[in-house]
């Protein structure tokens, strides 16, 4: 029988079990490695660096984690400050950000995908609008709709107001339904 | 039109569109990623573990009082016995109580420093641990 994420923590802190930490990392960089991607707009090589760092801060600041979300929440709000703080650094001109004014452009005007075909083409398109929008709309929607986050786990994670989550939510979802018309039922 | 099935249709349309966009990021879900040594490589930037520290922290206070010791015997043995000889002549003269018993206390006096110095570094360890 597999130990549950509370139990491996507990291990960790009691005996610095790497092998527990280790099985913890196993199962969860998946997730964060995907968001980070979301984040980062696709630039894997990135993306894989601040999951890396992610860990390394979850590892170090262990003890604080209390239990009261899940495990896979707090390690979000941990990458998301390090993709922050990783942004402030980092000279804009290197980051593709897309094209923000396409997103708030009227409707009728903006870039939309092509005529679907399949899941690659759906799984390009989404990533594609969603690196248009700003950090803050791209990691609110991803975690409400990808993780499948409520809007309070979302606010806890990303540490901001709950209105300002359902806000960024709002927000992302107007641009996405005017950037994914071709993918809307007929 | 009536206000009350403007206001439905409006909500089901927007069901509608809550429910169409999460079917998208479903169907859009991003594909899992082989860990390919990702969990490896965490795991070999970890920090130096404190049980390590413990230990290597024991073994240096071990290590230092016995070569301190050691060191200490053939290094002042000479000054000592002369020191010795002129403190026992000392002590024959003076001392209130029996030399054997003098003796016996500087031995055993030094026996437990030696012996404290080990305790406080297994102490150390054992609180790490």
């Amino acid at each position: 029988m597999s130990l549950s994420d509370h139990d491996l923590i507990a291990r960790v802190l009691a005996d610095d079990d790497r092998h527990a930490f280790g099985e913890l990392v196993r199962r969860h960089q998946s997730a964060v490695r995907n968001f980070l991607r979301r984040l980062t707009g696709g630039r894997q090589a990135w993306a894989d660096d601040l999951a890396q760092e992610t860990f390394l801060a979850a590892y170090r600041d262990l003890a604080r984690f209390r239990g009261g979300s899940a495990f896979s929440t707090w390690l979000f709000g941990i990458a998301y400050n390090i993709h922050r703080s990783a942004r402030r650094r980092e000279r804009p001109a290197v980051e593709w950000t897309g094209d923000a004014s396409v997103a708030d452009a009227k409707p009728g005007h903006e870039q939309t995908a092509p005529a679907p075909t399949d899941t690659v083409d759906l799984r390009q398109d989404l990533a594609g609008a969603l690196a248009q929008l700003p950090p803050e709309e791209r990691a609110a929607i991803h975690l409400c709709y990808a993780e499948g986050l409520t809007h309070e786990e979302a606010a806890a994670a990303l540490a901001c107001p709950l209105g300002t989550v359902k806000t960024h939510v709002l927000r992302a979802k107007e641009k996405l339904r005017r950037l994914l018309r071709a993918w809307a039922p007929a | 039109m009536n206000p009350t099935m403007s206001d439905s249709s409006e909500n089901n349309s927007t069901a509608e569109e809550e429910r169409r966009l999460r079917e998208l990021f479903r169907e859009a879900e991003p594909p899992y990623l082989d860990d390919a040594g990702f969990t490896m490589r965490v795991v070999g930037r970890l920090p130096v573990s404190r049980t390590q520290r413990a230990r290597r922290r024991l073994a240096f206070v071990g290590a230092a009082t016995v070569l301190g010791s050691a060191l200490a015997v053939p290094l002042a043995g000479p000054a000592l016995a002369e020191v010795c000889g002129a403190g026992w002549s000392v002590v024959h003269e003076w001392s209130l109580y029996p030399v054997p018993l003098v003796g016996s206390a500087f031995t055993v006096g030094s026996l437990a420093v030696l012996l404290g110095s080990l305790a406080v570094g297994w102490w150390s360890y054992s609180r790490e641990r």
